[in-house]
C-alpha cells in the first residue's frame, strides 16, 4: 500500500494543532491502535421510519471504532467516508466520535475510508471496505427469515505508530494508559483469540504445504544443477578429445 | 586477435565494437601531393595533410640495393638463395616498386625447380636491406630505421592462412561461431550475476529458517499471548540451543537481503500493519509473487492482522519468496541445460562428420529429445572406442566444423 513520504510533504501539515515544523521522530517507540472497521446493514420495516427515497430497501451504518470500545479520537482526529457517486454528499467527514454514517440505500458498494491522525504531521491512512447488504451465497429473497437479521460485515486492523513525532507521543501514553485501565470487551464476537488461533493454525498448515514444496523444488534443483554439470563435462571431453 | 588465439581461427564478428568515441574525432585533412619519378614522370595522389608516409614512400621507391661481391659473399649468402636468384630478386623489386605481389608473378628460379612464395621473397629483400642499408647509412650519418625491413615470415604465413581459412569456411561454421560468440557475451555479462544467484541460494537452502520475527511491545488489549507459546516452541524444537538459533538466523537475514524483506525495515510513522505484509522489493517478481499466493491460497489478506498473525502470514510469505527463488533457478538450469543439450548435439554430430568411415557407424546427430543417460553413454562409449582403437582416425579429424568452432 501508500508507502508514506517524509512526514513534512504532508500538505495538511499546516491545518493542524502542531504548526511547529519539529519532524523530529522519538527512538525504539512504539504504539499499536487497533480498530475495527466495516457496515451493519438491516432492511427497512414497516414500523421502521420511512426513507427518504422510496427505493431504498435498506438502513446501513458504516463505522470505525476501536477494537476493544475505546475512544479512538484522541488518536484520529477525523474519519472521511467516500460513498458511491449516487449519495449527496458523496463524501461524510465525521470529525468526532462516533466515526460513523448512516444512510438508507439498495446497492453495495465499495467505501473508501480515510483516516487523518491528530499529528497532522502523518499522512492519512485509507483503508476499503465493501457494504454489504445481502446475505453471501444465499437467495436474496425479502421474505426469506434470514434476510430480516442485519448483516454485518467487518475487518480487524491495527494502526501502528512507529517512532511517532515527539509531540505525538503524550497522546499516545494518554491513549494507552485510557486502555489499560479500562480492559473493554472487545465490540465484536468476530475478532477474538479464537480466531486469531484458527488463523494462525490455517497459516501454519499452509507454510508446512509451502516448506514441502520447497523441499520437492530443492530436489528439482540439485537435479537441474547434476543434469547441466553433466553436459558440461560431456562437452568438455568431448572438446578434449577432439584436440 | 585473441578469438584467433583460442580457436585457431579469427573471426568474422570484429570483437572491438565501434564507438562514438572514434566518430566524434575530427576528420584529417588530405592534400594532393605530387612527386617527381627520376625518369620524370610526375605521380599525384592524395594524402593526409603532413604526413611523412609519402617521403618514406619515395625514399623506398628510390632505394637500391646494390652490393659488391665480397659483400654478398660475407653478409648475403645463404644456403637457400643463389647469387643469381637475389639478383634477380633485387632487380624485380627495383623495376616494379617494391610491389611483391607482381616481383612475385614475375619471379623466376634460375634452376627452374625452387618456387618461392611471396613471403620467401619478402624475407629475403628485408634480409639484404636491413644488412647493406647501415653499411651505405653509416658513411653518410643518416638516421637508419631497422623496423621497416623487419619482417616476420611466420606471422605473415599465419595470417594468410588464417584469411584463406575463414574464407573457406561453411555457412553452418559461421553460424555456429555466431551462437558461440553471443553465448560467450552472455555468459560474460551474466556469469557473475548468476553465480551470485546461485551461491545465495546454496546459503538459503543450507539453513532457510526464517529470522526470529521481530518483537513488537506488548500491545494494550490485543490478545497475543496464548499462541506465541506454540511459536516458540515449534522454534525450540527446530533448533536445539536458544544461542543457535539466533546466530543461525542473523545469518540467513542476511542471506534473505536479496530476497527483499520489505518489513524488516519498518519505517518511521504510521502504517496499517495488515497491509504492510511482506512483498518482494523487485518489481518484476510481483507478478510471479502473486500468482504463487493465489496458488496456496494466501491472496487475502488476514483476517485478523495483529502482529501474531501478521508474523506467521509473513514467515509464509517469505517461504513462498524462497520457494520462488528455487523456482525461477530451476527455470533458468533447464533453459540452459536444453542449450547445453543443443551445444552437445553439434559436437557430436560434428565429430560424426570429421570422424570419416571409421565413425560410420555410430549413431548420427541424436535429437534432443534423447534421455540424459543415452547421450552419457554415447561418450562412454566414444571414449572407449578412441582409446582402443588406436588413433586411426584421430589424426584426420582434426578439420571438423566442430575444431573451427572450439572455444574452450
Amino acid at each position: 500500500m501508500a508507502r508514506r513520504l517524509k512526514a513534512s510533504t504532508h500538505p495538511n501539515a499546516t491545518q493542524g494543532e502542531h504548526q511547529t515544523n519539529t519532524t523530529k521522530h522519538t527512538q525504539n517507540e512504539q504504539f499499536c491502535c487497533p480498530i475495527i472497521f466495516g457496515s451493519v446493514a438491516g432492511r427497512i420495516g414497516k414500523k421502521d421510519p420511512p426513507p427518504s427515497d422510496p427505493s431504498h430497501t435498506h438502513r446501513w451504518t458504516v463505522f470505525v471504532r476501536g477494537a476493544n470500545g475505546e475512544d479512538i479520537s484522541p488518536i484520529i482526529k477525523r474519519v472521511s467516508f467516500k460513498l458511491h457517486e449516487s449519495f449527496v454528499p458523496p463524501v461524510r467527514v465525521i470529525e468526532s466520535p462516533p466515526f460513523e454514517v448512516t444512510e438508507t440505500g439498495w446497492g453495495e458498494f465499495e467505501i473508501l475510508i480515510k483516516l487523518s491522525f491528530a499529528d497532522s504531521q502523518e499522512k492519512p491512512l485509507p483503508l476499503f471496505h465493501q457494504l454489504q447488504l445481502y446475505p453471501k451465497d444465499k437467495d436474496p429473497d425479502p421474505d426469506a427469515e434470514y434476510a430480516k437479521l442485519p448483516i454485518t460485515s467487518e475487518h480487524y486492523e491495527e494502526i501502528v505508530f512507529n517512532e511517532p513525532h515527539e509531540e505525538f507521543i503524550e497522546p499516545l501514553r494518554r491513549y494507552r494508559a485510557q486502555v489499560l485501565a479500562n480492559p473493554g470487551k472487545s465490540v465484536s464476537s468476530t475478532f477474538t483469540p479464537q480466531l486469531e488461533a484458527s488463523e494462525t493454525k490455517r497459516l501454519y498448515a499452509i507454510n508446512d504445504k509451502v516448506l514441502a514444496d520447497i523441499e520437492k523444488w530443492k530436489s528439482k534443483l540439485a537435479a537441474a544443477e547434476h543434469t547441466k554439470k553433466r553436459l558440461e563435462n560431456d562437452i568438455r571431453s568431448l572438446e578434449a578429445e577432439a584436440v | 586477435m585473441e578469438m584467433a588465439d583460442v580457436c585457431g581461427l579469427p573471426p568474422l564478428i570484429p570483437s572491438g565494437l565501434w564507438s562514438a568515441k572514434s566518430a566524434a574525432e575530427k576528420a584529417r585533412k588530405w592534400e594532393m601531393s605530387q612527386r617527381v619519378r627520376s625518369d620524370g614522370l610526375v605521380l599525384r595522389h592524395w594524402s593526409p595533410c603532413g604526413s611523412t608516409h609519402t617521403t618514406q614512400e619515395a625514399a623506398s621507391a628510390d632505394l637500391s640495393l646494390t652490393y659488391s661481391d665480397s659483400e654478398y659473399d660475407s653478409l648475403l649468402a645463404s644456403p637457400e638463395w643463389s647469387r643469381a636468384d637475389t639478383d634477380l630478386l633485387i632487380q624485380l623489386a627495383q623495376d616494379f616498386n617494391h610491389n611483391f605481389i607482381v616481383v612475385h608473378d614475375r619471379f623466376e628460379s634460375a634452376d627452374g625447380t625452387t618456387s618461392r612464395s611471396v613471403e620467401d621473397l619478402k624475407e629475403r629483400y628485408c634480409h639484404i636491406a636491413s644488412k647493406i642499408i647501415p653499411l651505405r647509412t653509416a658513411a653518410t650519418g643518416a638516421p637508419f630505421d631497422a623496423s621497416i625491413f623487419t619482417f616476420n615470415k611466420d606471422r605473415e604465413t599465419q595470417r594468410k592462412k588464417n584469411l584463406e581459412a575463414l574464407h573457406a569456411r561453411s555457412v553452418e561454421a559461421v553460424q555456429e561461431e555466431e551462437m558461440l560468440f553471443y553465448e560467450l557475451k552472455r555468459r560474460e555479462l551474466y556469469g557473475a550475476d548468476w553465480q551470485a544467484e546461485r551461491d545465495h541460494l546454496v546459503q538459503i537452502m543450507a539453513n532457510h529458517e526464517l529470522p526470529v520475527p521481530m518483537q513488537l511491545p506488548p500491545i494494550p488489549g490485543s490478545s497475543s499471548s496464548g499462541s506465541t507459546e506454540s511459536r516458540k516452541k515449534k522454534r525450540a524444537a527446530d533448533a536445539a540451543s536458544g544461542e543457535h538459533t539466533k546466530r543461525k538466523s542473523a545469518a540467513v537475514a542476511s542471506a534473505l537481503e536479496s530476497v527483499a524483506l520489505a518489513k524488516r525495515d519498518t519505517p518511521q510513522g504510521v502504517f496499517i500493519r495488515g497491509q504492510r505484509l511482506l512483498t518482494p522489493r523487485a518489481s518484476n517478481l510481483a507478478s510471479k509473487f502473486k500468482e504463487l499466493l493465489e496458488e496456496y491460497n494466501l491472496l487475502n489478506p488476514p483476517l485478523l492482522p495483529n502482529t501474531t498473525v501478521c508474523d506467521v502470514a509473513d514467515e509464509v510469505r517469505s517461504n513462498v519468496m524462497v520457494l520462488l527463488d528455487i523456482r525461477k533457478t530451476v527455470e533458468r538450469l533447464e533453459h540452459e541445460t536444453i542449450s547445453l543439450r543443443e551445444r552437445k548435439r553439434m559436437l557430436l554430430a560434428g565429430e560424426v562428420l570429421a570422424g570419416g568411415p571409421s565413425g560410420g557407424g555410430a549413431a548420427p546427430a541424436r535429437a534432443d529429445s534423447g534421455s540424459t543417460s543415452d547421450e552419457y553413454d554415447e561418450v562412454e562409449a566414444r571414449k572407449k572406442k578412441k582409446a582402443g582403437g588406436g588413433g586411426s582416425g584421430g589424426g584426420g579429424s582434426g578439420s571438423g566444423i566442430f575444431k573451427k568452432a572450439r572455444f574452450h
